[in-house]
């Protein structure tokens, strides 16, 4: 083990390794359903930012479990990397915050309502802390409004949500659109880490507005009319003092039993070999050629 | 009253250390986003502290700086935020659009273009108030975008360049409104694209780790660079002695490198400036080649640094021994060559002792070789002193002085006849106004011959010799030595690490004082005094070894008996250290690193520069010296090579020890811990300890008014810091992951000075560290210290630790369960003593320990309290004794983002009882990082949601102050107490002080 780093390869870890899923992830998605109980009843599901699928598995395994061949769940994966096909899965390689990947979805579901949205989506962060929460919650604001056009009133939507400096603004236009809206933190998620969920149930489209997908609107131009509290600046560029901000309730998720993801847990030798492939396929870096390069000696440091 | 803004004047920011985001620069001055603070700097004015600072957002931290150079206005934007105004206003109004802001910039006098993160340019009109926006103009193409720049070219033209996400590099002009080109030879996300002022060129880099470069007018990729390890932030446009096309880099790997185009397909890259900022990231640079210096850095360690790119400087001088014949000589053997060298810097000259054993001078400036007509027969070494002296030893120990006043002159100095020496090693070290030789032979039995020489006299003369006999019965091949004059002790230093330390004040010579094995490695390299003990005359001594490893020891004498104390030991490791010094509070560094010759500053943990020479040589020589007349320092590199003698010399406008560093950091990675000593030091400050995510930590000071100053980063961690603390006046302990935990002791010297140096390590328990010591607390008792520790096994272990014998012993033990522990403070009354835990699971947990401590039994009894208080993990908790009710205050801060007080009450029978007296279940937007004890009934309190808040406990928890904070991360706090302030320190990706005032009106 390299200085400063820490061994990934916790409890979920290698509970995902032995349950066949492809990512630790999945117990998070277990754990808020355990809470929460968000897919009973559930049929259509758009899983954005899937890759690598062990979101799509879990909803794969629970939305069919007592059901037969005739109803299986409709379930749509989308993310930016290819993904393994899954049993049952729709995969779609796109980008989630082009209008024209939320079109595509639509036409997937042929005109019928979505039960349930999730997102597991995260950017590559680049350490500026304020751009990367910036970003995440572009991402989070485009499921959003994937969600305003395709979930049925009454449905949930789960996103993955950086709790830093500016979270009680999308808590505060979350509370617009559903009944409640509670900030999730599996204990499959690391507790040192910022990740959350946010978990809204109760989908209350906003009376008086018709989300409209328009290529040519942005993601902040299409909840312009939305009155969800977002604050617009006008043609006088004048800063807008108070923002509106709520703290939405915290819940923490998953049964003490499971264990604790921070925690260190004493392997036997065998239990440490067995596990140490990675759950997760390797994507193909934009850096490849980088890394090849490096590899060669041919990286140039000085002429 | 909001929870994230009230009674704002009673929480001033009064400093912060974090991320530099954006610069420019303004003729002889810098302009510095640091944050949402605005800073003018004097690039001429090293050390100076801002001309003038304003903070211009509320919030946001400043990502782009634009001039008007006519109407000298600035824009400046960040996140949403810009603003516009003189460059001498301090009326500053912030001002949003509704998306991230890519760029500004001037396309006229009156209109600044803003292009935000859809690929739209807002043209907002200046010139009458309220701005208004006078234009939303797009290409079409509204693609989400990473980075971008408006160039508005020589010819009047407005061009956007658009880095997008997904779609590669879109150029557009800003009036037709037309896309010029669609780039899409790079993989993943643009991070910067830019257009010169005459529109011959674009330049982008991406994700893919390479830079490349088009033709402005028909968009075709003229060439690649791969050379940086990570991802690149910035691209400037440099510029080349040919005229061509030159690029200059930055980014993640903490390099700046410089790339010319020659027509190939493949970017040359000409300069590379490894560790211009410390941890990660140099997030900002400019250029400016109007005048020197050329470019500028700003890194997330918090500092800004000039560098010197002139091209000019990169080309060595070269002296070749064929020169000779240029100046009329002829070699006297076929293959005569430059057998050493030594040269005399302030006289601009250099000796040269050729295989022949003939011995020349030559005149740096102008390469002008001069025979001296002397023959040397015996040659052993060539040394110099940087005044005006050479000196030649040869084989019997006869010394040769070579004076380079107005004229050259030489004298021999002969050994009395009968000594018979059989010199084989010479080592030299020079003063203001001597040198000192030091000289070996192989012979058993023969001793050391030190000599002195006056070189600041009419003619080099010796004035001391003294023989020294040689430590017995080991090895000892010296390396290096120094003599220090004040307390008239000569330090040898030699292979496998063993120092000889004689007292010349001693008539007759008494064997030295031999310290075996001073610390790991093998060569020293350097040995100096960089300090003295204030009680009698003892120097501090610092001394490296070549693999890394530097300390600072003294001599202590006791009834004529000598022994010696290590004060500070820590590991360089990023090149083999040939060498150090301390110039003007500065440890620097120096030695080879593949194939570079590196200079360091070990303080601010910045490289000086480096120097290709192909790797560590045989022949080489530093020097540096005070530069009156050029008004600096200089610093000069020679080393021997196949072609020759290679000179490479330094401008003094980059004077060490600072060398272009206009503002200091601190951390380039995440503070995960800090603490403040409680004792005040003689000078007004107080000694800080930060600890990083990257393994390092850093001592320093810091004064009331929130300035700080690193002296030490140690290395002594391999992984990641959990916790550090303060457990006396003299100590303080560090905890990390892989089952690390230190105790470290502070050592004053001098008038100001301090050190560090670890004297005592938890042994790990098991083969395979992974455990992580989350936290631990500490009490001072008569044989040290009693420690208590948490792991993230949930396990919890006492420990005695031993001032005397500096050992561990473990004296006690529990396990909690299967949730990691985060946090652990002690508590102690009169006959008991109590540990307080707090866990990932919400519980707050509580053993009495006194059996453990007082009697042999190990095991913990069962905790006597256990309570959850919060939902998940407490992450921080202060407890604070009320002398009042004789009860104690506990605060714990959630990752519920709750915060808790709860009472804790001991009965006379012993018997603990804790109640929750308030609780706050939204106390905080995320989760709660730091809970700190700041005065009567007051907490002080970070999250990461960026907000730090005092709370009063008095009665029902009240938030009484609560402000923004710009570091991000906010992962700890601390507190510190002055005469006449108390500063409350938020730390994370950066460090910020806020002054507590005392409110009088608000109740
Ligand atoms: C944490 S992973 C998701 C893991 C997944 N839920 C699972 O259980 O296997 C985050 C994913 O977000 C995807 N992503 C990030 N930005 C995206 C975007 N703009 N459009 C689509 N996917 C995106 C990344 O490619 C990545 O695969």
């Amino acid at each position: 083990m390299g200085k400063a780093s820490k061994d990934k390869r916790d409890l979920y870890y290698r509970r995902a390794k032995e349950e066949g899923y492809r990512a630790r992830s999945a117990f998070k998605l277990l754990q808020i359903n355990e809470e929460f109980g968000i897919f009973s009843g559930v049929k259509r599901v758009v899983d954005l930012c899937a890759a690598p699928g062990s979101w799509s598995q879990v909803l794969s395994k629970e939305l069919n479990k007592d059901t037969d061949e005739t109803d299986r769940a409709k379930i749509v994966a989308v993310d930016l990397q290819p993904m393994t096909p899954i049993d049952g899965v729709t995969c779609l390689q796109a980008d989630i915050t082009h209008p024209k990947t939320l079109l595509k979805i639509l036409q997937l579901f042929g005109g019928e309502p979505a039960d349930f949205v999730c997102s597991d989506g995260a950017p590559d962060v680049t350490g500026l802390h304020d751009l990367d929460e910036y970003i995440q919650a572009q991402l989070v604001l485009c499921a959003l409004q994937l969600t305003t056009c395709i979930l049925r009133p009454g449905g949930t939507f789960v996103a993955k949500i950086f709790r830093g400096r500016d979270i009680d603004l999308l808590y505060s236009q979350f509370s617009y659109l559903f009944e409640s809206v509670v900030c999730a933190k599996p204990r499959s998620s690391r507790g040192t880490s910022l990740e959350a969920f946010i978990v809204c149930q109760g989908y209350r489209p906003r009376p008086n507005w018709k989300p409209e997908l328009d290529l040519t609107k942005s993601t902040e131009e299409f909840f312009e009319d939305a009155q969800i509290g977002k604050s617009y600046i006008g043609n006088d560029m004048e800063f807008p003092d108070a923002e509106e901000r709520s703290i939405a309730r915290f819940v923490a998720c998953g049964d003490l039993e499971d264990g604790d993801s921070d925690a260190t847990y004493v392997l036997n030798t065998n239990e440490r070999k067995r596990n140490l492939e990675p759950v997760q396929m390797p994507t193909a870096p934009p850096y490849k050629k980088a890394l090849e390069l490096k590899r060669k000696g041919e990286m140039q440091r000085k002429s | 009253m909001s929870i994230n803004s009230c009674n704002e004047q009673l929480l001033e920011e009064i400093n912060h250390y974090g991320p530099v985001t954006a610069l420019k620069f303004h003729g002889d001055h810098l302009l510095v986003g640091y944050g949402p603070v605005l800073k003018l700097f004097h690039t001429k004015k090293l050390g100076d502290p801002p001309i003038w600072q304003k903070r211009v957002f509320k919030r946001n931290k400043i990502h782009s700086i634009a001039i008007c150079e006519k109407t000298n206005t600035l824009a400046v934007s960040g996140g949403r935020s810009f603003a516009i105004f003189p460059m001498e206003s301090d009326e500053i109004r912030e001002r949003a659009i509704n998306e991230w802001i890519i760029a500004v910039e001037f396309i006229e006098p009156g209109k600044v273009a803003i292009l935000n993160s859809h690929n739209v340019v807002l043209v907002v009109d200046i010139n009458i108030l309220p701005f208004s926006v006078a234009e939303t103009v797009h290409c079409g193409e509204k693609s989400i975008l990473y980075s971008g720049s408006i160039t508005k070219t020589t010819t009047g033209d407005v061009y956007v360049a658009a880095g997008t996400v997904m779609d590669g590099v879109i150029i557009w002009n800003l009036k037709t409104r037309n896309i010029v080109h669609l780039l899409k030879d790079h993989e993943g996300s643009i991070f910067a694209v830019k257009i010169d002022k005459d529109a011959q060129y674009i330049i982008s880099c991406s994700d893919d780790r390479s830079i490349k470069a088009f033709t402005f007018s028909d968009g075709k990729l003229l060439a690649s660079g791969w050379g940086h390890g990570s991802r690149i932030w910035s691209l400037l446009f440099g510029k080349s002695l040919t005229g061509n096309l030159q690029i200059v880099s930055m980014g993640e790997d903490c390099s700046t490198r410089i790339w010319n185009y020659t027509g190939e397909s493949t970017l040359q890259c000409i300069k590379t400036f490894e560790h211009c900022h410390e941890g990660k990231h140099i997030w900002s640079g400019d250029s400016n080649y109007a005048m020197r210096p050329r470019l500028a850095t700003g890194g997330a360690d918090g500092k800004v640094r000039l560098l010197d790119a002139d091209e000019e400087y990169n080309d060595p001088l070269i002296f070749e021994f064929d020169h000779i014949e240029r100046y009329g000589m002829n070699k006297v053997e076929d293959n005569e060559h430059i057998k050493s060298f030594a040269s005399i810097p302030m006289a601009d000259e250099t000796i040269v002792v050729s295989s022949a054993g003939r011995v020349f001078s030559i005149e740096s400036s102008r390469s002008a070789w001069v025979d001296l007509e002397i023959s040397i027969k015996d040659f052993v070494s060539l040394k110099s002193h940087e005044r005006q002296t050479a000196v030649v030893v040869t084989k019997s120990g006869s010394v040769l002085m070579i004076n380079q006043g107005d004229e050259v002159s030489t004298e021999w100095y002969h050994p009395p006849p009968e000594k018979s020496y059989k010199i084989i090693n010479v080592l030299s070290r020079t003063t203001e106004i001597e040198m000192h030789l030091l000289l070996d032979s192989p012979v058993k039995g023969s001793p050391f011959v030190f000599m002195k020489l006056d070189v600041v006299s009419e003619k080099p003369r010796v004035v001391a010799t003294v023989e020294l006999p040689k430590p017995t019965d080991c090895s000892f091949t010296p390396t290096s030595f120094h003599f220090d004059s004040g307390s008239h002790y000569l330090f040898v230093g030699s292979r496998h690490a063993n120092v000889a330390v004689y007292d010349l004040s001693q008539t007759p010579l008494v064997p030295p004082y031999l310290i075996r094995k001073i610390c790991p490695g093998d060569t020293i390299t350097s040995l100096s005094t960089v300090g003295r003990f204030e009680n009698g005359n003892t120097p501090v001594v610092l001394l490296t070894v070549r693999d890394g490893t530097y300390l600072y020891f003294h001599i202590k004498c006791h009834e004529d008996v000598l022994s010696h104390e290590i004060i500070l030991q820590n590991k360089f490791n990023k090149g083999s250290v040939e060498g150090g010094f301390v110039y003007e509070k500065s440890l620097l560094l120096y030695g080879f690193r593949s194939s570079l010759f590196y200079v360091w500053n070990e303080t601010n943990q910045t490289e000086l520069l480096n120097e290709f020479c192909g790797g560590a040589r045989r022949h080489w020589e530093f020097r540096h010296w005070f530069n009156d007349l050029m008004g600096g320092a200089y610093m000069e590199f020679r080393f021997i090579n196949k072609s020759g003698l290679v000179l490479k010399a330094r401008m003094p406008s980059f004077s060490l020890p600072r060398n272009g560093l206009l503002a200091n950091g601190t951390h380039g990675r995440e503070i995960r811990s800090c603490a403040v000593s409680d004792y005040t030091e003689i000078d007004g400050s107080k000694i800080i300890v930060t600890a990083s995510e990257d393994a390092s930590i850093k001592i320093g000071k810091i004064d009331c008014d929130g300035q700080m100053e690193c002296v030490w980063t140690m290395n002594n961690h391999v992984s990641g810091l959990q916790s550090v603390k303060f457990a006396d006046k003299d100590h303080f302990i560090s905890s990390a992951a892989n089952e690390e935990m230190i105790v470290w002791k502070l050592h004053r010297f001098d008038e100001s000075q301090f050190s560090a140096v670890e004297i005592g390590r938890l042994p790990v328990s098991g083969v395979n560290p992974d455990l992580r010591i989350m936290d631990f607390s500490s009490i001072k008792n008569d044989q040290g210290f009693l420690v208590a520790a948490v792991f993230s096994n949930s396990v919890v272990k006492l420990f005695q630790f031993n001032t005397s014998t500096n050992s561990f012993l473990t004296i006690g033990e529990t396990v909690y369960s299967q949730f990691c522990l985060l946090n652990i403070e002690f508590l102690s009354t009169a006959s008991q003593t109590f540990v307080c835990v707090g866990a990932t699971d919400g519980n707050f947990t509580i053993w009495d320990v006194t059996t453990c401590i007082t009697s042999d039994l190990n095991e913990f009894s069962a905790p006597i309290v256990k309570q959850q208080l919060h939902q998940s993990a407490i992450k921080a908790f202060a407890i604070h004794a009320n002398e009042k009710t004789g009860t104690w205050d506990v605060l714990t801060g959630g990752d519920d983002n709750a915060l808790t007080h709860s009472r804790l009450l001991i009965s006379s029978s012993g018997a603990l009882e804790l109640s929750v007296i308030s609780f706050v279940e939204k106390a905080a937007s995320a989760t709660i990082t730091g809970v700190v004890h700041v005065g009567e009934q007051l907490v002080f309190v970070t999250s990461v949601d960026q907000i730090v808040r005092v709370w009063d406990y008095s009665s029902d928890l009240k938030c009484k102050s609560a402000t923004y904070t710009t570091v991000a991360d906010t992962g700890c706090c601390a507190y510190a107490e002055f005469e006449d302030s108390r500063l409350a320190i938020a730390a994370g990706a950066g460090l910020s002080f806020f002054s507590l005032q005392k409110d009088s009106k608000i109740e």
